[in-house]
């Protein structure tokens, strides 16, 4: 999907989301149609448009490292701000009269039921976990890296399975109900991605070779280009997981 | 005599301890296999490579001590949920943030090589010769982020211990210390909570010591800051590690003031010695560090001497509290005999020998012929072993057997002596070894000095199978003791 796909899709997105969240507001349904669930939509569709629109997007073909900072936009700030704005509520809203009902009957759907297995705990760390490291392995990453195609599913892969990992902590209705059970998750999470940050960032060889036929750019190496990317991988993801855990944690 | 847990904690808080102290445990299995490696590799047995001897050595001491600091932690937090409401929220989070910075710790040995010990010293972080800059930074980060979760949950504590007995004057018990005991003996913290709150104190002081040493280093990375001062930073180097390792066990101390008594049928009471050795503990604790600069002859040598006094001074609140105090609740007490009194009273045994070779090695004179030989491992593998470890072990054990309901066997016992023997045989060839001046720190041990390392091995096995059968046990408690807990 080339620039102007994504910003026409995200503008829509942003349109129906706003015109249902308006409409849930004028029946005095404050409680579900908060300011902070808007903020949170408009913030997680300007990273989205940041990631895929600005010169990010342009570079992450020349540096992985600016490759890996798209990815980590998507799957940690777009992902879980998307899921807190809870957009299916009101996309559905936003909605022609006509059209409202129509997605009522997702429920009956086989979809919803496989979903709701998806986003079991358990399930949604492991899926996440397996995608990351499957996009990771070097055949998968340079054909997404050479074809627009495959690099849109990568994408979207990434986000979904991301969407899938942040729901049990903060999705509703939340699958994590204790302290004790977020902690275990948050900490898998995170052990399994700094991990991967780690064999990236300490490789002795350049993973990619697309990287390592790219232009040379900003005077870094491919192989400290590769270095750098698994650093942008592992230190910022333990803050984000860190801050998950002092954001998401209830008082018990 | 019955052991029981005087009043449940809060069932989130019990869940969380359960995950501090499952993970420390499962770490310290695994750092105990790498400790197995360098014994093989020190007895000729299995030759590693320099290269990753070091990087094991890195990884085992700097992962073992995460894991005994972790389980002590955990297990403090579930004795302090009996008498407090702990926050569940900052107890995760705390956990998260460590858990996650000690994984920068493996990331860095075992996939980026570095190999400088957990003791690496400005210039040498930057500049190994087998690792590269990311390897140093991936370590000091994974520091960094322990210390930031061990200051999370200092915070908690102490926040927690002020709020409940209204200031921390209140806390420590000054009104009492000061007036000989004969005021303000109405509702006195325990000694658990004292003991809990000098730590989260002097652990302030520690992180930010260390938080003092590594940021000037990021700078220096990242080419902001020229050169450091090496004294300097060795200093405050040695202020944080050493301190976080002797808070380690005094929070271990802290479950057995809260253990001991139910399997003696005798409290732990705030006494006014107890509650002037704690105190005592708040600046004696920090001035032993400066036994590791013995050898740095430009530092000077007033600071030798107070790090040779405060370490003698330290011994004191430590043995007449916890050792002697506890060898007494246990004299003529109709003591029973279990997995964790046993590991309990091999704890209060180690913490003596520990503390003797310390106080052997603190001594500059001694220092200067022992400083580098395995003495000073031995040392700190008995305070830790059979000391800290040993009180997070049994405290673990005590608490899954109570929560599951499960009752012990007479041959479950025999996995505590199993523990307490090879670890006491493994010790001793260490003693044995450094009174021969076999060096520490050295990748490659000559013929002469291959004898010790294998006469440990026999010992590491039963050592192990005594913490394999101790695993086995706890582990089929686990899911029961997990349920209950939430109950």
């Amino acid at each position: 999907m080339d620039r102007w796909g994504i910003g026409i899709a995200l503008l829509a997105g942003v349109w129906l989301y706003t015109a249902g969240w308006a409409r849930a507001r004028q029946r005095a349904d404050g409680s579900l149609a908060t300011r902070k669930r808007l903020l949170a939509y408009v913030t997680a569709t300007a990273v989205i448009a940041i990631a895929l629109m600005s010169a990010i997007d342009t570079f992450q073909s020349r540096l992985f490292s600016i490759h890996m900072l798209q990815h980590m936009l998507l799957v940690y700030l777009a992902a879980p701000l998307l899921l807190l704005s809870r957009p299916a509520t009101f996309w559905r809203q936003g909605l022609p009269a006509g059209l409202r009902t129509w997605p009522t009957g997702v429920r009956e759907w086989r979809a919803a039921e496989v979903l709701s297995h998806l986003a079991r705990p358990a399930v949604a760390l492991g899926l996440s976990t397996v995608i990351l490291w499957l996009w990771h392995i070097p055949t998968a990453y340079d054909l997404a890296l050479e074809n627009d195609v495959v690099h849109a599913l990568e994408h979207l892969t990434f986000f979904g399975a991301f969407l899938l990992y942040w729901w049990p902590l903060i999705g509703s209705p939340s699958r994590l109900t204790t302290n004790a059970a977020r902690t275990v998750y948050l900490a898998g999470g995170g052990a399994q991605s700094g991990f991967l940050g780690g064999i990236i960032t300490f490789s002795p060889r350049v993973l990619y070779t697309h990287y390592l036929n790219a232009p040379r750019t900003g005077g870094l190496s491919a192989l400290a280009d590769q270095q750098l990317a698994g650093v942008v991988m592992w230190f910022p993801g333990v803050l984000i997981y860190g801050l998950a855990a002092a954001l998401t944690m209830t008082g018990e | 005599m019955t052991a029981r847990i005087s009043q449940p904690a809060n069932g989130a808080v019990l869940r969380l301890a359960l995950v501090y102290m499952a993970t420390g445990f499962v770490v310290f299995l695994l750092m105990g296999l790498l400790g197995l490696l360098m014994r093989l590799d020190h007895g000729g047995i299995l030759v590693l490579s320099a290269d990753w001897f070091y990087r094991i050595m890195t990884l085992h001491g700097s992962g073992m001590v995460a894991a005994s600091l972790l389980a002590a932690m955990g297990g403090l937090a579930a004795v302090l949920g009996q008498t407090l409401r702990l926050s569940t929220r900052w107890l995760a989070t705390a956990f998260v943030v460590y858990f996650l910075g000690a994984g920068f710790v493996i990331i860095a040995t075992l996939l980026g090589g570095f190999g400088g010990g957990w003791t690496a010293l400005h210039q040498l972080p930057f500049k190994g010769f087998t690792w590269g800059l990311w390897a140093a930074l991936a370590m000091l980060v994974g520091y960094l982020f322990v210390a930031v979760g061990f200051l999370i949950y200092c915070w908690l504590v102490l926040y927690t211990t002020v709020k409940r007995y209204g200031g921390l004057h209140r806390v420590l018990a000054w009104r009492y210390l000061v007036s000989g005991g004969r005021q303000g003996a109405d509702s006195l913290p325990g000694p658990s909570e004292i003991a809990a709150s000098v730590v989260a104190i002097v652990g302030t002081v520690a992180v930010l010591a260390g938080a003092a040493y590594l940021v000037p280093l990021f700078g220096e990375a990242a080419g902001l800051v020229g050169s450091l001062d090496a004294l300097v930073a060795k200093n405050l180097l040695f202020l944080f590690g050493h301190t976080l390792v002797n808070l380690n066990i005094y929070l271990a101390a802290g479950l057995v003031y809260a253990t001991l008594p139910l399997y003696t049928g005798r409290e732990w009471k705030t006494t006014w010695p107890v509650t002037l050795a704690l105190n005592l503990v708040l600046l004696l604790v920090l001035l032993p560090y400066f036994h590791h600069l013995y050898q740095d002859f430009v530092q000077a040598l007033p600071l030798h001497i107070l790090g040779q006094i405060g370490s003698y001074g330290v011994a004191l609140p430590a043995f007449l509290v916890t050792i002697f105090g506890g060898l007494s609740m246990i004299y003529r007490s109709g003591f029973r005999w279990s997995v964790p009194s046993i590991l309990m009273v091999a704890g209060l045994w180690g913490w003596t020998f520990g503390g003797l070779g310390a106080l052997l090695d603190s001594t500059i004179g001694i220092n200067q012929v022992m400083h580098n030989t395995l003495w000073v491992p031995a040392h700190f593998h008995t305070y830790y072993l059979l000391g800290a470890l040993a009180f997070a072990w049994a405290y673990l054990y005590h608490l899954l057997g109570e929560l599951s309901g499960a009752s012990e066997s007479r041959l479950g016992s025999l996995a505590a002596w199993l523990y307490g023997i090879g670890g006491a045989g493994f010790i001793l060839t260490f003693f044995v070894s450094g009174a021969a001046s076999v060096p520490r720190r050295y990748a490659v041990h000559i013929p002469e000095w291959q004898v010790y390392a294998q006469a440990s091995v026999p010992f590491v096995l039963v050592l192990m199978l005594g913490i394999g059968w101790l695993a086995v046990a706890m582990l089929g408690r686990f899911a029961q003791a997990w349920q209950k807990a939430g109950a």
